[in-house]
């Protein structure tokens, strides 16, 4: 990144913001050819906030979010996590960012939990793996998610909902800059849902920052912002008129272009005619 | 303090937690027990081979040559022979690797009459031998009480068991009962007991060899009762064999202290220098040899154990994916959570090193105890700790590989995030199927063994690497790019009819993950194993017995006397043959081997193939008897050629021949020599008119029969044949020539044994292909549930679909079956030529197939197939269907 560019990236992360990121590109290779997931995302994520990423399938929700979780690399564009630039740091490096600073939550209560381990034991772990484990702080959260009589049990012992508490304590023990949930309420029953939302709220409140993808409205309602995105674009939560005006996309290598979800109304008949001159080039419908 | 004890609570968990996952487990364990044996049998294997081969040596010799003769010569009385044997006792008493001597004393020259009629006497050589009694061919009589003569002996003095004989030494008489009655041993081949006695059986007299006087045999105090009374002096022998058991490390020590002992024999001064004439053993040099082939077995053993480390570690290998495959989401979890790595392949390593160290452990153990039970030879305590360290060094590498594998596949970062360029270089690599430079190296490995030959070293068995290696590497090959063009034509089969089973079968076999292609040809690599060592003891087993047979003429050759003629009229499988060797052929001087054949008996008793080039009797037809004696012999000239006008020059004298049939191969040639075959009668006729008798001319006569020795021999000797003694001081101590002990080279036997290992290896490896499809069945059975699940609803009984699961599994075996055993035929075909243990001689090796090997293979197969799929059904039968449809979602 250019120093000028790096430089308008620090000013407009706000020193509360637990993670944020600025011109997020995220560009798939696969046999069939290229695929934009993110095409420039400017996002920033304030500290005890929750954050609820909504969107159709395809969206880009999970690309972000992964991003986000520094567990996949962006093609282009900044990411901060917990003050530090995350973006261009190698896999071990991101690994120590995921260990010490980044809570995960997976959607399926089963891919977040040990088989083997009981519910304090996924604690100890999870302390563990973020530097230091504190017994008093695992106590606690225990209470907080409402398993500290179920501390011995093993997760076949509990059900989707305990699962999934658990799975929240195991992402927010230690302190972490931010958690990630993957539609954490996607297998859950509303009942379950909401409990598990409540108990997002009362963590937010103790200054865990929250961000979640979601197709629910149970955790967008609970959420105190919402960013739509469709086609890796942002749709709100930004300048509109800006937004519509210039937005950000990506030449691949074939030379194709992906228009802004907007943009494309004014093309129904899907042809449209470039006009390439001094001043720059139009795509303007035939 | 707290957090701190309940880190140490979670990491006492890790090295046990492989329990609460028993397939991960017992493919861990099962595979390191196999790890364990692989490790540990090279060097168990090259020991008991060096011990194998010493023995073997030691067989085909004497057994005392192996271990301490010593002998003396006196007068055999009690007392003498008592302070001898007491003497004797203390100094073997501390070498460890002798076994109990046999104490011969063979006293002078005696005659023996019967007591009724003293008039008619034999001579006789009174000799007590420790078991002598089940060491000769009793023809009458029993009990050990009096004294056993030969047949020959009591029909000349007329006595049957029972009856009272005076037998006379010197001045002194003693009467004796007659226990009974053996067969004279120059009349038999001698075995391993008698050849150590052979100069006194037989004797060199003007040129020829004549029996010595019988023995006439009793223990040893009647013995030394007859030699106290007669005062003269005797001969003792004690013969201390090397213990059947002992390792080659055992003989090693004992060559050392022996080499000792005698040094204090050799001392006229010593207690036993003065004690014995002489004290030998053969011992140091039989070691040797031994020593010397078991290093000449060492590269193509260790090339093998190695294939077979590296093939056991990819197993282990996969049992680390196997492992993570069940454990995905733990692992996907920790990955999220950060985990790297070396973190992950730590706490892999962690939980795998105790089930591999037990493993390893009890396969060592196991490798032990069979190499024990089984092996060609004791193994050496040396020998044992190698296999140890091995098998110690081995757990060490199978931890780490699967530690590396678990790290490798349980934290790889997502692919979106390499780059581009080393996506495309993985992708383009990854066109590049494994087998292809396999391949390449497997034909470079045959050029090698085609031109360089694999073993035939001078001087010793010595056995290429490239011989175990070889057949590995062409059978993974050729067997992977066989099941990847099965894959691909398995889609587009539409199975025929409306059978339900053969639908499923066939879809699911054509649905089958990349791994299931990976297990067949793993199955097809270890069904070769077995089938190309199988095929290829066989061919070169064959191609030996053939050999030998050519070299002999027939099973069995035994050297007679000149003019031995076969009885009038006999029906017995034999002929007298003459042989020449070393004739002049002139013009030219060039040498060849004459062999005189009697054509009226030669077909019934010679070795003959119809691939030795036509029918023997139309060949034996062409040797006419010439009308005129000065007329040239009509001959058939074997491997080679003479000129139209060729004399045999032998002597100074010249014979005539004219080439009447060429050939390549005739029974009696040897290696690499031209073999005149002609009719003996004309061929003594030409000499006669040439002024030279077959004796003059270097005529070697023998019997040559077909049979077994054991029984042909003595029908010979019953139909008033005589046997001649010619080779008696040859290294075989016996008259008798046979094919089974021709074919039996060295070589052939370095052959044997490295092929030997290599289909156990090739067992080995078929145990780790069970494990590898019980595992790919246990990953799949999840699916085959909830298959069977949605089958049911639909009405398919579960014995159809037992059925389609058997046939699934037998299109895999099957395919492994076919493919495997192929591919090991052409390997063996390929290589059973430069491997043949006698190149030189013909006929050339041909593939012979061991049916029995395969039917045995087809049935282990069989068996698996209907086991597996009862197996897998009686799982998916008890099964929960809604969990189970619940779990699939």
């Amino acid at each position: 990144m250019p120093p000028e560019e790096a430089t308008a990236v620090a000013e407009t992360t706000s020193s509360n913001d637990a993670a944020s990121c600025k011109g997020l590109v995220k560009i798939y290779w696969t046999a069939t050819g290229e695929v934009n997931a993110l095409t420039g995302i400017d996002a920033s994520f304030p500290e005890g906030a929750i954050t609820a990423v909504v969107g159709p399938s395809g969206s880009g929700k999970s690309s972000l979010l992964r991003i986000l979780a520094a567990i996949d690399r962006p093609t282009a564009g900044q990411v901060m996590i917990g003050g530090r630039d995350v973006s261009s740091l190698p896999a071990w490096r991101r690994r120590r960012v995921r260990r010490r600073v980044v809570g995960y939550m997976f959607q399926r209560p089963a891919d977040n939990l040990i088989p083997y381990l009981n519910a304090y034991d996924h604690l100890v772990l999870a302390g563990r793996l973020r530097g230091g484990f504190d017994p008093n702080e695992a106590d606690e959260l225990l209470e907080v998610v409402g398993l500290t009589d179920r501390a011995k049990h093993r997760p076949h012992q509990m059900s989707g909902g305990e699962q999934q508490r658990l799975a929240l304590a195991s992402a927010a023990i230690g302190k972490p800059a931010l958690v990630v949930a993957d539609e954490p309420t996607a297998e859950l029953d509303s009942g379950s849902g909401q409990a598990l939302m409540e108990l997002v709220r009362s963590l937010a409140r103790r200054g865990v920052t929250f961000l979640s993808s979601t197709h629910d409205p149970i955790v967008a309602a609970a959420a105190d912002r919402t960013l739509y995105l469709r086609h890796g674009a942002l749709e709100a939560e930004a300048d509109a008129e800006r937004h519509q005006a210039r937005a950000l996309s990506v030449i691949d290598t074939a030379g194709r272009i992906q228009l802004p979800p907007g943009a494309l109304r004014l093309f129904p008949g899907r042809r449209a005619v470039i006009t390439v001159d001094e001043d720059g080039v139009r795509i303007d419908p035939p | 303090m707290r957090a701190a004890a309940e880190g140490v609570r979670m990491a006492l968990g890790a090295p046990v937690r492989l329990v609460r996952f028993p397939a991960s487990l017992l493919a861990v364990m099962g595979t390191a027990l196999i790890l364990g044996i692989v490790a540990s049998s090279a060097p168990l294997f090259l020991s008991a081979v060096g011990a194998s081969a010493l023995h073997a040596q030691v067989n085909e010799t004497r057994a005392a040559f192996g271990g301490l003769i010593v002998t003396d010569e006196g007068p055999l009385t009690a007392d003498r022979i008592a302070y001898r044997q007491r003497l004797l006792t203390r100094t073997t008493a501390p070498l460890r690797g002798l076994g109990a001597p046999t104490v011969t004393l063979l006293g002078t020259g005696a005659t023996v009459a019967s007591a009724s009629h003293p008039g008619v006497t034999a001579p006789v050589q009174p000799l007590s031998r420790t078991g002598f009694g089940t060491n000769i061919q009793r023809l009458s009589g029993g009990g050990d009480d009096g004294i056993w003569l030969a047949d020959t002996t009591a029909r000349t003095i007329g006595v049957q068991p029972g009856d009272r004989v005076l037998l006379t030494s010197g001045d002194a008489t003693v009467s004796a009962r007659v226990a009974g009655t053996y067969r004279a041993l120059s009349s038999i081949p001698l075995t391993p007991y008698w050849s150590a006695m052979y100069q006194y059986i037989w004797t060199r007299s003007k040129g020829d060899f004549v029996p010595l006087p019988p023995f006439a045999m009793t223990s040893q105090s009647q013995l030394l009762q007859l030699e106290s009374a007669s005062a003269s002096s005797g001969l003792e022998m004690w013969d201390y064999p090397l213990t059947p058991n002992a390792s080659l490390e055992t003989a090693q020590r004992l060559g050392a202290q022996i080499r000792t002992v005698q040094a204090s024999f050799a001392d006229p001064r010593s207690t036993l220098g003065s004690g014995f004439v002489s004290a030998s053993s053969g011992l140091l040099a039989l070691l040797g040899r031994a020593s010397s082939e078991r290093t000449q077995l060492a590269g193509a053993v260790g090339a093998l154990a190695t294939a077979g480390l590296a093939v056991t570690l990819l197993t282990l290998a996969l049992a680390g994916a196997y492992g993570y495959a069940r454990r995905r989401s733990e692992f996907g979890g920790l990955r999220a959570r950060g985990v790297g790595p070396i973190r992950a392949g730590g706490r892999a390593a962690i939980e795998a090193a105790l089930p591999v160290a037990i493993g390893v452990a009890a396969g060592c153990a196991l490798a032990l105890g069979l190499f024990g039970a089984l092996g060609t030879g004791p193994v050496t305590s040396q020998a044992m700790r190698s296999a140890v360290r091995w098998s110690a060094v081995a757990a060490l590498v199978g931890i780490a590989v699967y530690a590396i594998t678990v790290a490798a596949t349980a934290v790889r970062e997502p692919r979106s995030d390499r780059h581009r360029t080393r996506a495309g270089l993985r992708r383009t690599a990854a066109r590049i199927p494994w087998e292809v430079p396999a391949l390449a190296i497997a034909a470079a490995a045959l050029w090698e063994i085609r031109h360089s030959g694999a073993g035939a070293v001078a001087g010793g068995p010595h056995v290429d690497r490239l011989v175990g290696l070889f057949p590995v590497l062409f059978v993974a090959a050729l067997s992977g790019l066989a099941v990847r063009g099965l894959r691909r034509l398995l889609p587009r089969l539409r199975p025929g009819g409306s059978s339900t089973p053969w639908f499923l079968a066939v879809r699911r076999a054509a649905a089958a993950p990349a791994t299931a292609g990976w297990l067949v040809t793993a199955s097809a690599v270890a069904i070769g194993m077995l089938v190309y060592g199988g095929v290829l003891a066989a061919s070169l087993q064959s191609a030996s017995a053939a050999k030998g047979q050519v070299a002999i003429g027939s099973d069995v050759a035994v050297d007679v006397s000149s003019g031995t003629q076969l009885p009038r009229g006999s029906v017995l499988p034999a002929t007298v043959v003459q042989r020449i060797p070393g004739v002049a052929v002139g013009p030219g001087e060039h040498s060849v081997d004459v062999l005189g054949v009697d054509p009226s008996t030669f077909a019934r008793a010679a070795y003959w193939q119809g691939r030795f080039g036509g029918s023997l009797p139309g060949i034996l037809n062409a040797l006419t008897v010439p009308a005129s004696a000065g007329s040239p012999v009509p001959v058939v000239v074997v491997n080679g050629n003479v000129p139209a006008q060729a004399h045999l020059e032998t002597q100074g004298f010249s014979i005539p021949i004219r080439q009447v049939v060429n050939t390549s191969v005739f029974p009696g040639m040897s290696a690499g020599r031209t073999l005149i075959v002609a009719n003996a009668t004309a061929l003594s006729r030409a000499m006669v008119a040439a002024g030279l008798t077959m004796d003059e001319a270097g005529d070697l006569p023998q019997i040559w029969a077909r049979g077994d020795p054991a029984t042909i021999l003595p029908q010979l000797g019953a139909a008033g044949v005589p046997l001649s003694t010619d080779s008696v001081f040859g290294a075989r101590i016996t008259p008798v020539h046979t094919a089974a002990a021709e074919a039996q080279t060295s070589r052939l036997q370095a052959i044997t044994w490295t092929l030997g290992y290599l289909r156990a290896l090739g067992l080995l490896s078929a145990l780790l292909a069970l494990a590898g499809i019980a595992l790919y069945l246990q990953t799949r059975q999840r699916a085959r549930q909830v298959s069977f699940a949605l089958a049911s609803r639909m009405g398919l009984r579960a014995n159809a679909y037992r059925t389609s699961v058997a046939l699934e599994l037998a299109c895999m075996l099957g395919m492994a079956f076919v493919v495997g055993s192929a591919i090991a035929i052409l390997a063996a075909a390929l290589v059973v030529q430069p491997l043949d243990p006698l190149g030189s001689l013909p006929p050339g090796a041909q593939l012979a197939l061991p049916l029995a090997l395969f039917a045995e293979i087809a049935l282990a197969l069989g068996i698996v197939t209907l086991g597996s799929a009862w197996l897998v059904q009686q799982r998916a039968s008890r099964a929960n269907v809604a969990e189970v449809m619940r779990l699939a979602t």
